[in-house]
């Protein structure tokens, strides 16, 4: 560091006595080139007069918010001379970034636990001998911590020597270059040459499946994704295995990464180590155009950026959202993309009389829809809005059916006696954040881990960190968190009921009980009795109070919650087997043997799916990235997706298809603009419209279910979902997920 | 000049180094990653004998129930003793299940320390200690007399599985410099030894291996027979009088 | 710009209308001979047919169906017959065929039929594209 910088260092503090000697500068002359080194006494004085009433207010990094809980517990440490306040137990790293300044760091991650190992963090604190690593070092009160001096400086600029050291010279052939945290912080931290000369290591690359890429001799050990894959996504795979400058992350034995997480350890690899496979070579991030939208693949909404060039959506990223999907997305949501290029309906079709598909104009399509839906019965017309559809374009359904004078307008996944009147009754009470302060879980016939994998990262999260209780029941499942599994059936669920199982201790001195239940109990036929034996559960276990409501229903796809907010509930359950008109708007999951032979059918969707198969007349229209509509998650939180490329071929938004149908059939909709029919809308369920907020539920503690005189079947709870990689007609149509099913679904 | 010097004899050793057949001088046996094999893939079984489980009872006994995981370094070398001196991964997986983690876990320990075998060795593990002291005092020559006797390559072994030879770094002898261990699994972990040869001479070492070929039991320490211990050769030459008593305060002066 | 001026031969104004009359059928026919030739060198058979082709050169034709003054044919005449060569030389490239004689200028041929009767300004841009 030089004599220089010692001296300037034990000058400081005595700078008073300054003005009595007179500077030796033949004595304490350092070596170097930098002014302060030159004349350490210069530097001294100038930094004698106290600079914090000089310092212009900083900002907080990235919005970093102190959370103070108790003002007494409060300390106030010292940032390059700015006093901040900050709550006790906080590390001097997040000190200072509260107080605006941005401490480099590799292996830090706020959402993981404390490594200290890549000392890229190595701060300077005033009678500390040596820099300290910020990241693992707690603040103590009346610290004095220094970011910018000399000390911390070149301790930054020898990590950042010693870290490329073995850093191969690939960055422009690495995914990572433009978006990597090695190259910007070299940039900024690092010095302009090394003075390696040797060979640099190699390392051989593993194989952690179909998504993930590796290329080992990039990393730089920081084991993020260690500890992502350890804390978060719990799959004990990956590690850090040998030793010294033989050190390399990965699996020992060959093993792929069997998470369905396991994506986000390409976001979290501060290099190009881990990048994503499906992306790989395909663009750089400078040329992508990213829109921040939502994911609809589940009923989590979670939070994501799509990454587009031209027409084409080349990646999806996860944005932040604390109370949804913090910073993680998982592995469907992120690679389902090539399904948007896949199996694509381009042009309106018809039918021909040979049994062949005839691209058709949209006029002469819908003008034979609008010919068609006249000659039924008003009664005979079914319309059936898919797991995908946006609020806009189900509303639209249900007004022109209606207009028709037909009130069977549903919304696949709900079942057949959806009970739309409690909207307590089908979303998630709790919140997905709120999940977090559950003490005891009871998981009814859901296995959150394909359903809402994000769901299940917040209960594994509360799992670990306050060794919450969890019950099961369902059949027998690969959950990444201890459970108990209490049964397979309704029989266990009535002996919760009525207070004959063990568990009901736990649930009843619980202080925070949460009851998830899955929405594939939705399509059962004994659905009412079930949900009733559910609700004397919470009755028993006082899970529903003013002040924690903790029953929950876990939805299934992107379209349900919104779907029963608008009450689209089928006047009579089993219409579609009389039916002579089906109006499926991407619904693809019904069974397609109800339909009566003779029916028309009419498939607005994006995708060639299953139920193009059935279809009379296909029209095409937009899939979630390509149009603006309203999506509310299972929380009950409204979200909404915004165009992220153009639609592909002919196609249309899906409102619009019905706009223009009920227009050419004769009973015009009085709406032309997603405004106008958000201020439809707005009439039918308020909480449609409020975009990114939650409007919890008015709750009671007094059940308001009709009575139901059925009986719970003895039949076991299925499993809602049997292959977490394709559920929907975008996952079904990616070559990716289908991968992912074959290779890692192996049973 | 000096520096002139000096810089050229650095570039004269760096190039010794890579022109050195081991190119890599690597400490452990093995690579940091499994390649299935017909004596090494985790489909084999394996398990603690039952003279071993009593003894892996007495090891889980030293740690609280909630730290199991500290037991595995114990384990994993009662795992080697009885596996013939090496961990095969099935080995390190039936550790994983008696302490209770994921068997990565155990895998990082067992890549970390280089004491751990992770292929195949000799009954007679001879390690040759590599660092500084031992190698001016000529471990590097000790070594290759060793691989010349036994016609093997570092970490190979011989073809009657009696032998191989490794480097070890440090083991605390520079004095009695060089030295070789031998870790002796030829009779499974109740005669296990893992003995000090010390003072060796390049003619010494084939001594010892033919000696422990023929199943002799020599005993460990110096091989110098003018030497005690670590004493100097021929018997002290200094400190011949009382050890004067260590310095102290006087407490009575105070 | 040489080889076209070479193949176009400027032939005497037509003395009466009659003549000129004469002419227009035998350009139509020249063209019509030609229909083969191009929907092969612009690789025309999958998104169209030769009689479509053929009713789009009337069509272009019976376009000036008003022009009686003989001088004024020639000059058609003398600009179509360009546009036939220009074709026929492979001067233009595939779209502009396809956009000119198969889509037309308002959109699809087969959409041009269609009667906005009393559609609402929605389902008019509605068929246009999906952006309004």
């Amino acid at each position: 560091m030089g004599l220089g910088l010692l001296a300037s260092r034990a000058l400081r503090p005595a700078a008073s006595r300054l003005l009595r000697y007179p500077p030796r500068h033949g004595l304490a002359r350092a070596i170097g080139s930098t002014p302060e080194r030159q004349s350490p006494e210069a530097s001294a004085a100038q930094a004698q007069p106290d600079p914090a009433p000089e310092l212009p207010p900083r900002k907080p990094v990235a919005g970093a918010r102190v959370h103070l809980p108790n003002p007494e517990d409060a300390i106030e440490v010292f940032v390059d001379g700015y006093p901040v306040k900050i709550p006790k137990g906080m590390t001097v790293l997040q000190a200072c970034e509260v107080a605006g300044v941005d401490i480099p760091r590799f292996c830090y991650h706020n959402r993981l636990s404390i490594a200290g190992n890549c000392r890229m963090c190595l701060v300077e604190v005033e009678k500390s001998p040596k820099p300290v690593a910020s990241c693992a070092m707690p603040a103590l009160p009346g610290m004095k911590i220094k970011t910018d001096t000399p000390i911390a400086k070149k301790a930054r600029e020898g990590v950042m020597e010693f870290l490329l050291m073995n850093h191969p010279l690939d960055c422009p052939i690495c995914d990572q270059g433009g978006e990597c945290d090695l190259q910007d912080q070299s940039m900024a931290f690092g010095s302009d040459r090394g003075r390696f000369t040797e060979v640099k290591r190699s390392v051989v690359d593993k194989n952690l499946g179909p998504l993930v890429k590796t290329v080992m001799t990039r990393c730089i050990q920081c084991t993020r994704c260690v500890r992502f894959a350890t804390e978060i996504a719990g799959v004990q795979d990956l590690g850090v295995l040998g030793r010294g400058s033989g050190e390399e992350i990965g699996t020992y034995v060959e093993k792929l990464m069997t998470s369905e997480l396991s994506g986000n350890v390409i976001d979290i690899c501060p290099v190009g180590a881990l990048t994503s496979k499906p992306f790989a070579f395909k663009a750089r991030n400078w040329e992508l155009k990213g829109t921040e939208t939502i994911d609809v693949t589940d009923a989590v909404g979670s939070n994501i950026r799509i990454d587009s060039r031209g027409p084409e959506v080349l990646r999806i990223l996860p944005r932040l959202n604390e109370d949804i999907n913090e910073e993680w997305i998982s592995d469907k949501t992120r690679f389902c993309y090539d399904g948007l290029k896949r199996q694509r309906l381009n042009d309106p079709m018809i039918r021909g009389a040979d049994g062949r598909f005839q691209a058709v104009s949209w006029h002469d399509a819908l003008a034979m829809v609008g010919e068609v839906i006249h000659k039924v019965g008003p009664e005979e017309i079914v319309g059936v809005a898919g797991k995908l559809s946006d609020a806009e374009s189900m509303m639209a359904l249900k007004d022109f059916l209606n207009r028709m004078g037909s009130n069977n307008v549903m919304c696949e996944g709900n079942g057949k006696h959806p009970n739309a009147d409690l909207r307590s009754g089908y979303i998630m009470n709790t919140g997905i954040a709120g999940l977090e302060k559950a003490d005891v879980f009871l998981l009814v016939g859901t296995q959150p881990r394909v359903e809402a994998a994000m769901v299940n990262a917040r209960i594994r999260k509360t799992v670990r960190a306050t060794h919450a209780k969890v019950g099961y029941i369902g059949p027998p499942t690969d959950s990444n968190y201890d459970h108990e599994h209490l049964g397979t059936g309704p029989q266990t669920l009535t002996e919760l009921a009525e207070g004959r199982h063990p568990f009901c201790s736990t649930l009843k001195n619980a202080k925070n009980p949460a009851i998830i239940v899955g929405a594939g109990l939705f399509e059962r036929e004994d659905s009412d009795a079930i949900f009733s034996a559910i609700e004397t559960i919470a009755k028993n276990g006082n899970v529903v109070r003013p002040d924690w409501n903790g029953y929950n229903v876990l939805l299934l796809h992107a379209a349900q919650a919104a779907a029963l907010d608008l009450g689209l509930v089928p006047q009579s359950p089993d219409s579609i087997k009389s039916a002579k008109f089906v109006y499926l708007m991407g619904a693809d999951d019904i069974n397609l043997k109800d339909i009566p032979d003779d029916a028309f059918v009419v498939y607005q969707g994006h995708h060639g799916d299953q139920s193009v198969y059935r279809a009379n007349v296909i029209l095409p229209a937009s899939a979630f990235s390509e149009k603006e509509g309203t999506y509310e998650n299972t929380e009950g939180c409204i979200q909404q997706t915004l165009p992220a490329v153009p639609t592909v071929g002919d196609a249309r938004d899906d409102w619009k298809i019905v706009r223009a149908l009920s227009e050419v059939a004769g009973v015009q909709l009085p709406y032309d603009s997603v405004g106008g029919i958000r201020s439809r809308i707005w009439t039918v369920a308020p909480n449609l419209v409020s975009v990114d907020e939650r409007e919890p539920t008015t709750f009671s503690t007094t059940t308001m279910r009709p009575n139901t005189n059925q009986k719970i079947s003895p039949n076991d709870f299925g499993m809602a979902v049997e292959n977490f990689y394709m559920t929907d007609a975008i996952t079904r149509a990616s070559k990716i997920m289908a991968q992912c099913s074959a290779m890692l679904l192996k049973k | 000049m000096l520096a002139r010097l000096a810089a050229k004899r650095l570039h004269e050793i760096r190039h010794v180094f890579r022109q050195s057949p081991q190119v890599s001088r690597s400490l452990s046996t093995a690579l940091n990653y499994h390649i299935d094999s017909p004596d090494n893939n985790p489909d084999l079984p394996w398990e603690f004998s039952d003279a071993n489980k009593s003894k892996v009872k007495e090891i889980m006994s030293h740690y609280p129930s909630n730290y199991k995981q500290s037991a595995v370094i114990p384990l994993l070398d009662l795992a080697q003793q009885q596996h013939g001196g090496w961990l095969p991964v099935s080995a390190m997986n039936a550790v994983a299940k008696v302490i209770e983690v994921a068997p990565i876990r155990v895998f990082e320990v067992a890549t970390f320390y280089s004491m751990f075998n992770r292929t195949k060795v000799g009954k007679y593990h001879l390690l040759v200690c590599g660092t500084t002291p031992c190698m001016i005092r000529g471990s590097r020559e000790i070594e290759s007399a060793l691989l010349k006797h036994l016609g093997v390559k570092r970490n190979e072994v011989t073809k009657d599985g009696l032998f191989s030879v490794g480097e070890m770094e440090c083991m605390g002898c520079c004095v009695n410099a060089p030295m070789i261990t031998v870790a002796d699994y030829s009779n499974g972990s109740e005669g296990y030894t893992y003995n000090y040869y010390e003072d060796v001479t390049p003619e010494r070492v084939v001594e010892i291996v033919e000696l422990l070929r023929r199943g002799e039991k020599l005993p460990p320490g110096t091989q110098n027979p003018k030497r005690t211990k670590c004493g100097p050769e021929g018997g002290n030459t200094t400190l011949l009088s009382e050890p004067k008593p260590p310095l102290c305060r006087d407490l009575d002066a105070c | 710009m040489a080889f076209t001026l070479r193949s176009v031969k400027v032939p005497p104004n037509s003395a009466s209308l009659e003549e000129a009359r004469h002419r227009v059928f035998d350009f139509f026919r020249a063209a019509c001979r030609s229909i083969p030739t191009v929907m092969d060198i612009y690789n025309l058979d999958d998104v169209v047919t030769k009689s479509h082709l053929r009713s789009a050169i009337s069509a272009e034709i019976r376009k000036n169906l008003h022009v009686t003054n003989p001088k004024v044919i020639d000059m058609l005449l003398f600009k179509g017959m360009e546009e036939l060569n220009n074709i026929r030389e492979h001067a233009k490239q595939r779209h502009h065929i396809i956009g000119q004689y198969v889509v037309g200028n308002h959109g699809l041929v087969q959409d041009l039929g269609a009667k906005e009767k009393d559609m609402s300004d929605f389902l008019k841009s509605f068929y246009k594209s999906n952006y309004f």
